[in-house]
């Protein structure tokens, strides 16, 4: 009987840890000695990761850390009671780039703030300070700032102890662009011997600044109506796309890559600015091709 | 009396002499005129034959301009002669060596195209590295008995363009087609993340 409770127990332990991995909501990076923790000389450690709530993202940051004075919480929508966005509005944000604002509480110490310097209520004061997350690594770096513990630090390198003390705080999140694409319908040239695609040019606008923001096109050929669609770039793989620089820019479109077949399409795919505010809008899209 | 001798006509002397101015006279003229008619039908000769040549290559463009493809499945290389049927319509591509007769002469002329090759660093300068199927080095050769051949070089481009204009895509979706690619259309196939109501006839990402 016992053997039987001992099996059940395990068992039960392995799906509540499996599910627990396979719900596991925190985009921080899990290395146990360096990857999760921020130092402050009060609170001490404090850990990203174990709460398996903390996610990274565009516009802020949600769940709650871990410390010796308790949780923690970036984001009031996500505390470890529920959403308590009603009693007190607050989160740690992220301007898409990852530059953080905003503020996280503790129970022990109060407010964090994640940024200082622009005299508004996300980055408050006239004294320059920041946490940022690098959009290229997903390091955080900076400091933050709680008028009880003092700065809060969320990378070694600023104090410049790595070596001595290593650590920081790095997410699997980076500031990319946020994508949509959109396939033309199949147009027939009505060339049996087929087309050829000379080149594209598309109209509408683009954010300004662009700050990444783009418009690309790939283009399918076939000899036949129904396909196959292999939407193609200029190295002929689905890999690379034709960029024009902007709108009303014609861009030419590799020759002998979309050659003699007499049915195309086009995929024009929009991506956002890195900061993830502001998209192209197309108005029109002229394709030039030759009988 | 005295009789005085009467002279009836010249004399042989001067009979001759007379002849003899009158003949070198002649061999002196024909000497100058016959190679001036001989220089004047080459001149014929070779414009006739330039004009073939010309003739045939603009016979080539016409064709090319209508039907590209009438070049794409040549074979390139000088051993490829072909020339133009343009007594048909649409003008045709034959192989071999066409005879023309003009007057008593016989003309011949053909051509043979050529690959084009492109600096990618100078696109439009021929003779680099990449191959640009939209274009042909066509060279007319054309001549006539006891004569060399004469050759014309120029290329020929895929130019007859047309425009696909997609003007958006408020229609919406599931739009397979096949469509005329001449023509304006409003609908597509299909869309990931793209937002095509918001703005009638623009598209933008979802949610901006």
């Amino acid at each position: 009987m016992r053997k039987i409770l001992t099996t059940i127990l395990f068992s039960a332990l392995a799906v509540f840890y499996i599910v627990s991995v396979a719900l596991a909501a925190t985009n921080i990076v899990a290395d146990p000695t360096t990857a999760r923790w921020a130092w402050n000389d009060v609170i001490s450690w404090m850990d990203f990761y174990v709460t398996n709530t903390v996610l990274v993202e565009s516009s802020g940051i949600q769940g709650y850390a871990s410390s010796s004075l308790g949780i923690i919480s970036l984001d009031c929508a996500t505390t470890p009671v529920g959403n308590i966005c009603g009693t007190s509005n607050y989160q740690a944000l992220n301007d898409g780039s990852g530059n953080l604002s905003g503020w996280a509480w503790n129970d022990a110490v109060g407010w964090i703030s994640f940024c200082g310097g622009l005299s508004t209520e996300s980055c408050p004061g006239a004294i320059s300070y920041r946490v940022l997350v690098n959009g290229t690594t997903g390091d955080f770096t900076g400091w933050a700032w709680n008028d009880a513990a003092g700065w809060l630090s969320f990378n070694c390198t600023d104090p410049g102890l790595c070596g001595t003390s290593t650590y920081k705080v790095q997410t699997s999140w980076l500031a990319t662009s946020t994508t949509g694409y959109l396939d033309s319908s199949t147009f027939d040239t009505g060339v049996s011997g087929g087309a050829q695609i000379n080149s594209v040019v598309w109209q509408g606008s683009m954010p300004a600044p662009a700050n990444g923001a783009f418009v690309s096109f790939q283009f399918a050929v076939s000899s036949d109506s129904g396909g196959p669609w292999d939407y193609k770039g200029p190295d002929g793989t689905s890999s690379t796309y034709y960029t024009p620089s902007g709108p009303n820019v014609s861009y030419p479109v590799d020759y002998s890559l979309h050659n003699n077949a007499r049915y195309f399409r086009y995929r024009i795919t929009l991506s956002s600015n890195i900061d993830q505010t502001s998209s192209p809008r197309v108005d029109s899209v002229s394709v030039n091709w030759s009988r | 009396m005295i009789k005085v001798a009467r002279r009836r006509g010249q004399s042989m002397i001067e009979l001759i002499v007379s002849i003899a101015v009158g003949a070198i006279l002649i061999i002196g003229a024909v000497a100058i005129i016959v190679p001036m008619l001989n220089i004047s039908s080459s001149v014929a000769r070779i414009q006739t034959a330039s004009a073939l040549g010309k003739e045939l290559l603009d016979n080539a463009r016409v064709l090319a301009g209508s039907n590209w493809h009438a070049f794409t499945g040549l074979s390139t290389s000088s051993l490829n002669r072909y020339y133009i049927i343009a007594s048909t319509s649409p003008f045709t591509v034959a192989t071999g060596t066409e005879s023309v007769t003009v007057s008593t002469t016989t003309y011949t002329r053909f051509f043979y195209i050529d690959d084009v090759y492109r600096n990618p660093s100078s696109p439009y300068e021929p003779g680099g590295s990449v191959y640009d199927p939209s274009t042909r080095r066509i060279t007319v050769v054309y001549s006539w008995p006891v004569a060399a051949s004469n050759t014309m070089v120029s290329y020929l481009t895929r130019a007859a363009d047309e425009i696909l204009f997609d003007t958006g895509w408020n229609g919406g979706g599931n739009q397979d087609g096949p469509v005329g690619a001449t023509t304006t259309n409003t609908r597509f196939a299909s869309s990931s993340n793209i937002d095509y109501t918001g703005t009638p006839g623009s598209i933008v990402i979802n949610g901006y």
